[in-house]
């Protein structure tokens, strides 16, 4: 063995004993855990069949969609604007847009409290001008506004800095050739932007699905599979069926960004 | 008006920040013509050609029209022009062949009539080969030719190109030059290009307008401005030329190392310059003018040779590859026929 080669294995050791220690063993006894439980591997089939886990974990799902797309929507139109806009207060705006990533998830479900609770801002002003009640924070309604408010800037600067990289002589041919703004923004904005949103979507997807803080904070009762996850552990001490639902979670998270990415990949492919 | 192509009437454009690229300019471009816009980096020749595309709006007052059409208020979707860009910017995400229908597409045009076309353009462009190909498979020559056929797909009024050999090596950029012009000949449209590489200009256009600090100094057929430069600094542009200096007596232009034959009538404060090609080196006992060597450069097919004290400043001679002129000597120059070339003196803008 040469040198250089050696050194290059010795290299990989930290991240070998890092993801020996801290991901595959956990991840490994996680899964013993979930077939530690009375029933045994049948575990699957009953957590499978419980109507309660499925409606989480349908809830999830559907509310870490809305939101990425959502979040898609929103930045990268916010994107767009920005990249190819300069005026004053810009870099301002992008820093206030990109804040909300250094907030945990409660820091963000005491916002949405404050503006869409009982006491919220929303409330007051519905009070005052309607005479009628708008509270929406302790609902899902409530959880898509958080899950949106920090999917934002993930998206966001993802997006910008793949737009700024896109030739604008690509638009400037498109409308030479008779493109008006829609048939530019189908057949080269987006398509140029698409491995980012793809990949800016995905990170915002699996953040979404695996979410705890904002929900945890909005109330106990938001059927989210992570809160299902945090009743049976902590109140039930239903080891063996956190473990299983944590199983499928990740299961279903991983599988569902697989058909996204793959399906995405082949749109790319086979764009125009 | 309505018998040109393309009329240009008092167009200018100022960017915000207050720089002015283009200063007010009249350009008319008959049918079929194949214009040059020749000028250095920032002298506004791209700027030009994006007020005639309509991807910039000219300065209110200026007019563009298009066959005795006023199309001003019209922006580039509209003005059904052909456009080819410095990057050739391909779609990356479609075929060549998607590229080249992408116009016919985006109005709507039936499959079958887009494929008939696609077909034949890229026939009449020698691409035929590469209709299935992605567009990060072509080579750069490649690439020049889906996007004049992209360009020219939809059948455009006029053909824009924006410094359209730019992007090639060297080596391949002679060769596609002299393919660009036979192209551009064949779809027998109206075109206007731009580049900064006066070779090109020559080769390509029937006729090149020289831009300088956003003004257009020169517009002419490519024998005329070599032969006739409008000003000094069009002379020295264009081929090269080089200031002589001096001063005129009795037919004779008086210069530090001896005199040159310049018959006259000049005009009273006329300045004469000369390129590398107007000089010769001579015998010095035949030699009228005197001047020593400072560099000699081997080009294969011919010696350059520069020369200090014969004018005002230093001299550019191409001479015979054999010739002896090595640097210290002493030669002689000759003036060949209708080497020297007579300007009138004007102002020239910074």
């Amino acid at each position: 063995m040469r040198a250089d080669d050696r050194f290059t294995l010795l290299a990989a050791l930290p991240l070998a004993i890092f993801a020996g220690a801290f991901l595959l063993l956990p991840l490994a006894r996680l899964i013993m855990a979930s077939g530690e439980g009375p029933s045994g591997w049948a575990l699957y089939g009953q957590v499978l069949a419980n109507p309660r886990y499925m409606r989480a974990l349908g809830q999830t799902v559907a509310v870490s969609g809305l939101v990425s797309l959502a979040a898609l929507a929103v930045a990268t139109t916010a994107a767009l604007f920005l990249v190819r806009r300069r005026f004053f207060g810009r870099s301002v705006l992008i820093g206030l847009l990109t804040f909300p990533l250094a907030f945990p998830g409660v820091v963000v479900g005491f916002m949405i409290i404050l503006l869409g609770g009982r006491q919220g801002l929303m409330n007051a002003l519905a009070r005052d001008l309607f005479d009628a009640r708008l509270v929406f924070a302790y609902s899902m309604t409530g959880l898509f506004l958080g899950y949106l408010y920090f999917s934002i800037p993930r998206v966001l600067l993802t997006v910008m800095a793949a737009a700024e990289k896109l030739d604008p002589a690509l638009e400037e041919a498109a409308r030479s050739l008779g493109a008006g703004p829609v048939a530019v923004l189908r057949d080269v904005t987006l398509p140029g932007l698409a491995p980012a949103l793809v990949a800016s979507g995905a990170v915002a997807f699996a953040t979404a699905m695996g979410a705890f803080g904002t929900a945890f904070t909005l109330a106990t009762n938001i059927d989210v599979l992570p809160m299902v996850i945090y009743t049976e552990f902590t109140l039930a001490a239903n080891i063996a069926t956190a473990a299983a639902l944590s199983v499928v979670l990740g299961l279903v998270t991983w599988a569902l960004l697989f058909l996204a990415r793959s399906f995405a990949g082949a749109a790319v492919a086979a764009g125009g | 008006m309505s018998g040109a192509a393309i009329a240009l009437e008092g167009v200018a454009r100022t960017f915000p920040g207050g720089a002015q690229a283009v200063r007010p300019c009249a350009l008319v471009v008959p049918q079929g013509e194949i214009l040059g816009l020749l000028g250095p980096s920032g002298c506004g020749k791209t700027t030009l050609l994006r007020l005639i595309a309509g991807l910039e709006r000219p300065d209110p007052g200026g007019r563009v029209l298009f066959d005795g059409r006023d199309v001003t208020r019209l922006p580039v979707e509209a003005r059904h022009v052909g456009m080819v860009f410095q990057s050739y910017a391909l779609f990356p995400n479609m075929t060549v062949a998607g590229n080249v229908g992408y116009g016919l597409r985006v109005r709507g045009v039936r499959r079958a009539e887009i494929a008939a076309r696609v077909e034949e353009v890229l026939a009449l462009c020698d691409a035929s080969a590469l209709a299935s190909r992605r567009v990060d498979q072509l080579s750069g020559g490649q690439r020049q030719r889906v996007a004049l056929a992209r360009a020219v797909a939809v059948r455009p009024r006029v053909l824009l190109l924006d410094e359209p050999l730019s992007a090639l090596d060297a080596a391949l950029r002679e060769r596609l030059r002299d393919e660009l012009a036979t192209l551009l000949r064949r779809f027998a449209i109206t075109a206007v290009f731009v580049t900064h590489d006066q070779a090109e200009a020559l080769a390509i256009a029937d006729r090149v307008a020289v831009m300088r600090a956003g003004r257009i100094v020169q517009a002419d057929t490519p024998r005329a401005l070599y032969a006739a430069p409008a000003d000094a600094w069009v002379a020295r542009f264009v081929g090269g030329a080089a200031d002589l200096g001096g001063v005129v007596s009795d037919g004779s232009l008086l210069l530090p190392g001896g005199r040159l034959p310049a018959p006259g009538p000049h005009a009273p404060r006329a300045r004469f310059l000369v390129r590398p090609g107007g000089l010769d080196l001579a015998d010095r006992s035949e030699a009228t003018l005197v001047g020593a060597v400072t560099r000699a450069t081997f080009l294969g097919d011919r010696l350059r040779v520069e020369i200090d004290g014969a004018a005002e400043g230093a001299l550019v001679v191409d001479a015979a590859p054999d010739a002896a002129a090595a640097p210290g000597a002493r030669v002689g120059l000759r003036l060949r026929p209708g080497g020297l070339i007579v300007v009138p003196e004007a102002e020239e803008a910074p």
